[in-house]
């Protein structure tokens, strides 16, 4: 039998990457994303006897994480324009800087969280269509619009920057 | 199933093994390249997520998790919230051992135990994760549950049962859905305790039904046995 202190940093171990990969799309900065999945992870130490089945580990792990960030969230209602500019964080820059993956990863950032976080759970990691219907409490008919609209979002954008870019070549 | 269909299921699933659309993709060649764009776009997608994980990150969070469970020192107050505890733990022991009975003991518990994570939990539940979890435990309803702020499958003495909250503007009820009789009397067991009063009631299918509230809210037992009325004409076992 698996003690709790075991059980706890095979979590960690599996999860941690995927929970910051996830949580830096949901609030769209490195170190708030760390702090996010810190947070989850004590919450989880805490609670880890209510979890029954390994196999939904990820899942509840994402469940938290999602709540985590609805909290912070509600807490965090100031105004943009009480932040004075050298505040504000540099841009991320630890990931592919070819230009395509720059327009993406800017396209992904433009899109309203309703529609990137499914996407996210979908593409990253691969959660079928009613396993995020479940996590969302949505119907799965809800959760295939919004992805649909996602990708045919993204699909306009990169089409968009494409043009612009041609146009640019022309005009030189 | 037409092309309008198909490029709309792929858009939104694109890996989809479902037998209609992968029928319709070898019968039209330009759905397929449809698909294939589709695909490509993923990819992409996936290589635009992938974002670097902090080196560290694991034994961060295992720095902190060590860190915070780690015992302090002992102080004066700790030993005397220490010896509290004790005759509060020993009070409670005697009191459920001679008082209560054992049905409704394991609910009491059991909602002791969770109720910080189901406060912290609430918010309104949809209809699809309130049928997810009454068809985990064999059941289902008939009409829709509403006001519904929590929704999960939960173990009370091995056995699985659903736990949901229903608020409305003056009460919250909790309701246990046990599909087993925990009770052999036929007419509802009525109880009241320090903190729960509740009723658990069985029905003729084999369920046990428990309604419960706060001893803070001032629902009645008659509106416990009104809504274990409404929910015995709902929620019926899952016809397979």
């Amino acid at each position: 039998m698996v003690d709790k202190q075991t059980r706890y940093e095979n979590l960690v171990n599996a999860y941690s990457s995927w929970l910051y990969r996830y949580a830096y799309w949901l609030c769209g900065e490195s170190s708030s994303a760390e702090d996010l999945v810190q947070e989850t992870f004590l919450r989880a130490w805490r609670f880890m006897d209510s979890l029954k089945e390994e196999s939904s580990a990820k899942a509840w792990l994402t469940t938290i994480l999602r709540r985590e960030n609805a909290r912070k969230y509600e807490k965090k209602s100031f105004s943009y324009s009480d932040v004075e500019m050298d505040e504000i964080p540099t841009p991320q820059t630890d990931f592919d800087d070819r230009p395509e993956v720059i327009a993406l990863h800017v396209a992904l950032r433009e899109l309203p969280a309703k529609y990137r976080e499914p996407l996210v759970l979908q593409v990253l990691e691969g959660y079928s269509l009613d396993e995020i219907a479940a996590m969302f409490t949505l119907p799965r008919n809800t959760v295939a619009t919004r992805l649909h609209r996602a990708r045919q979002k993204l699909r306009k954008q990169l089409e968009g920057n494409d043009k612009s870019l041609v146009n640019r070549g022309q005009s030189v | 199933m037409n092309c309008l269909d198909f490029r709309r299921f792929r858009l939104s699933d694109p890996y989809s093994t479902d037998a209609e659309n992968l029928s319709h993709r070898v019968e039209c060649e330009a759905c397929r390249g449809f698909e294939n764009e589709v695909r490509k776009l993923d990819k992409q997608i996936n290589k635009a997520l992938t974002v670097e994980v902090p080196e560290g990150l694991a034994a961060r969070i295992l720095l902190n998790q060590s860190l915070q469970s780690k015992p302090r020192k002992p102080t004066r107050w700790y030993w005397l919230s220490m010896a509290a505890s004790f005759f509060l733990a020993a009070g409670f022991i005697f009191y459920w051992t001679t008082v209560t009975e054992p049905v409704e003991r394991a609910l009491v518990q059991h909602l002791e135990w969770e109720q910080p994570i189901v406060q912290s939990m609430m918010m309104p539940v949809q209809q699809p994760q309130i049928r997810q979890v009454l068809n985990s435990v064999n059941l289902e309803s008939t009409t829709a549950l509403e006001n519904v702020v929590f929704a999960s499958t939960c173990i009370i003495d091995g056995e699985l049962v659903a736990h949901l909250v229903l608020e409305d503007e003056n009460h919250q009820f909790t309701l246990v859905l046990l599909p087993q009789k925990l009770i052999d009397v036929d007419k509802a067991l009525q109880f009241d305790d320090e903190h729960w009063r509740g009723v658990i009631s069985p029905d003729q299918s084999g369920n046990s039904l428990a309604v419960l509230a706060s001893a803070n809210d001032s629902a009645s037992f008659d509106s416990m046995h009104a809504l274990i009325k409404r929910l015995k004409d709902s929620v019926k076992p899952l016809k397979v």
